[in-house]
């Protein structure tokens, strides 16, 4: 073994020692499951802090590695001065323990079966996300825009960049493949998460295993669809929340619950996503409001939520200052992004028919049952609720009132997405509720079939998603050549033209590692060079062009325009010939055309 | 659980009743104005 994958090794270690002691530590009183995934939690925080430390402070691999190691060693003598504590379950390989092992390797599976036929993730998000850690390692330090690809100042938070960053830089793994693994990993990770949750939450089995399994193989929305988008800052910030939700529970139950875990998991998330975070800070908030209201020892615990908060906004602030301008600024934020029109009616269909009347039925068994552990359910979904009505239709309203537009800045969609976790529990204590009442029906016939249906009905979503997705990819193995070509053979100082239309024209500049024209959402540019008013200012003013967005089929006004711009070559990528007989064939595959305009001999 | 914690669980899942019901409400009058886009 090389020397460096040594220290790979040993890092890795200390970022699993130090996650997992630190996750045990959390919680004087754990048992197996929740520990496992508030390790995994734990962990995408400690490389989050890596990613953090190195990037931000610039720290070297040595110097984390010293961190990690001092913080491993203080985490080996709390944890053995207290390990008596552990919780015994009654999970083991028995019929519930294999269940939620099936359930668990069949939410990954599918996952993994989504994702089989692309080299690069799927979404919107995902070149984005993946463009935007490549500059920074490419930096080796934080970045404030994505130069050179894209000279606009970004909003969006470094946290998650840094982390993959840092992840692909220590493994070797390019960053979209830890992109991908992540995704999938820790889409499983939030399976277990909605299982240790709801298991507390309605003190059964196998309401349990049913939210899991729902969530893991039905839900679409917020669940599977994170495959779709890519959203795997919102995966991470969701898996923290559950997380949080099991210790606000084991807290109310009388168990004695550290208070540095979870102000450094809510740091990550403030890191991560600052607007995820803002539903994170205030679903939390809806606990302690419930707590106070409770008064006596909930007076106490709701401080201790409420405190946990403001100390993480307060670290969070100091560690990353411009994150938090953006967090206390949260319109000029998202102002750039408009998204379709959901409406509550539309529930049942995003999150899937099937768990969305199954929770409908849920919420009124619940309701009907009250008990004490209810509180993170019913206040987590009242508070998304609350946000959904307000930025949808309030701030719609206002906004109709003020522009003659009903759209909301903030993505109140996003509260739809973050739902899905509370959905699943209520549907699961629903299909908890039927099954235990099919289980008394005498007709062993009729039982098996009803039973048979049900499932039926909930497994076709897994294969109608395969069916969807299988085979979909944003570049295939023709792209990727292309691109690969470009990446060997374009002078550094160069600029490419990606046809908005050519596949795989949204992952050229991560892949080449050259300026394009089309960078990367949320700041996209339109310019249109067959009505090229605009397009000739921006030319006189001396612009660079790299984020405009080509739509034009006249290429030859276009590559008049474009040999003003201060590149010394400028290449075309193209679906197809761009029929300019100036224009040179530099490269071809059997889907891609790559044209030289500039530049080369 | 206290007479307290069974009027807070009563509150909490009467106001996600009504969240629903003003959302559905919402919904329609958008969808109705076309506004939903």
């Amino acid at each position: 073994m090389q020397f460096a994958a040594v220290n790979k090794l040993i890092f890795f270690i200390l970022a699993v020692l130090s996650g997992g002691l630190s996750a045990r530590l959390a919680c004087r009183r754990l048992n197996f499951t929740e520990w496992i995934y508030l390790w995994a939690v734990s962990f995408a925080a400690t490389m989050t802090a890596a990613g953090a430390l190195a990037f931000k402070y610039g720290l070297s691999t040595y110097e984390i590695m010293l961190v990690f190691g001092f913080l491993s060693i203080v985490l080996l003598y709390l944890y053995f001065n207290n390990r008596k504590n552990f919780e015994r379950e009654p999970l083991a390989l028995n019929p519930a323990g294999l269940l939620l092992l099936l359930i668990l390797a069949g939410s990954a599976v599918l996952r993994i079966l989504l994702m089989w036929n692309t080299e690069f993730p799927l979404g919107d998000d995902s070149y984005f996300h993946c463009l935007y850690a490549r500059s920074i390692q490419q930096a080796g330090r934080l970045i404030y825009s994505m130069a050179p690809y894209n000279p606009l100042p970004l909003k969006y938070p470094w946290g998650l960049h840094v982390m993959l960053a840092w992840a692909s830089g220590m493994t070797g793994i390019p960053i979209h493949s830890v992109f991908k693994g992540a995704l999938i990993a820790y889409s499983v990770v939030s399976v277990l998460g909605v299982f240790v949750a709801a298991r507390r939450i309605t003190g059964s089995y196998s309401a349990a295993l049913w939210s899991a399994f729902l969530y893991g193989l039905v839900v679409n929305f917020g669940s599977i669809d994170y495959i779709r988008w890519g959203g795997l800052s919102n995966v991470f910030s969701m898996a923290a929340l559950l997380a949080l939700a099991l210790l606000a529970l084991k807290k109310d139950e009388g168990v004695r619950t550290g208070w540095m875990w979870p102000v450094f998991v809510l740091i990550t998330a403030f890191l991560v996503h600052g607007s995820a975070a803002a539903v994170l800070y205030a679903v939390l908030a809806s606990f302690a409001v419930v707590l106070f209201l409770r008064g006596g020892k909930g007076i106490s615990d709701g401080l201790f939520h409420l405190v946990t908060i403001a100390v993480s906004i307060g670290a969070g602030a100091i560690v990353a200052p411009d994150i938090f301008s953006h967090l206390v600024n949260l319109g000029g934020v998202a102002g750039v992004f408009e998204e379709k029109y959901v409406g509550v009616m539309d529930f049942p269909l995003i999150f899937s028919i099937i768990p969305a009347a199954a929770a409908a039925a849920g919420f009124v068994i619940l309701s009907r049952r009250p008990r004490q552990a209810h509180f993170p359910l019913f206040a987590w979904t009242l508070t998304l609720l609350a946000g959904f009505i307000a930025s949808r239709y309030g701030a719609g309203l206002v906004n109709y009132i003020r522009s003659g537009s009903a759209i909301c800045a903030f993505v109140p969609s996003r509260f739809v997405t973050d739902m899905a976790y509370p959905i699943s529990i209520f549907a699961g204590a629903a299909f908890a509720w039927g099954f235990g009442k099919l289980g008394a029906v005498e007709n062993r016939l009729l039982r098996w079939a009803v039973a048979a249906a049900v499932l039926a009905l909930c497994l076709h979503i897994p294969f109608q998603h395969l069916h969807d997705k299988w085979g979909q990819t944003y570049a295939g193995p023709e792209e990727i050549r292309a691109m690969d070509w470009l990446a060997a053979n374009a002078p550094q100082d160069s600029l490419i033209v990606n046809k908005t239309d050519a596949p795989g024209s949204y992952w050229v500049a991560y892949r080449s590692g050259r300026p394009t024209t089309i960078t990367s959402f949320p700041q996209l540019f339109h310019l249109d060079f067959t009505n090229a008013e605009r397009e000739r200012n921006f030319v006189q003013a001396g612009m660079k062009l790299n984020h405009l967005v080509f739509q034009s089929r006249d290429w030859n006004l276009l590559g008049a325009a474009l040999w003003y711009f201060p590149y010394s070559s400028i290449y075309v990528y193209s679906n197809g010939p761009i029929g300019v007989p100036w224009a040179k064939l530099a490269f071809r595959t059997k889907t891609i055309y790559i044209y030289q305009i500039k530049g080369g001999q | 659980m206290t007479e307290m914690d069974n009027k807070i669980h009563a509150l909490l899942a009467f106001l996600c009743a009504a969240g629903i019901i003003l959302g559905i409400a919402g919904d329609a009058i958008f969808k109705l104005l076309g506004w939903a886009q």
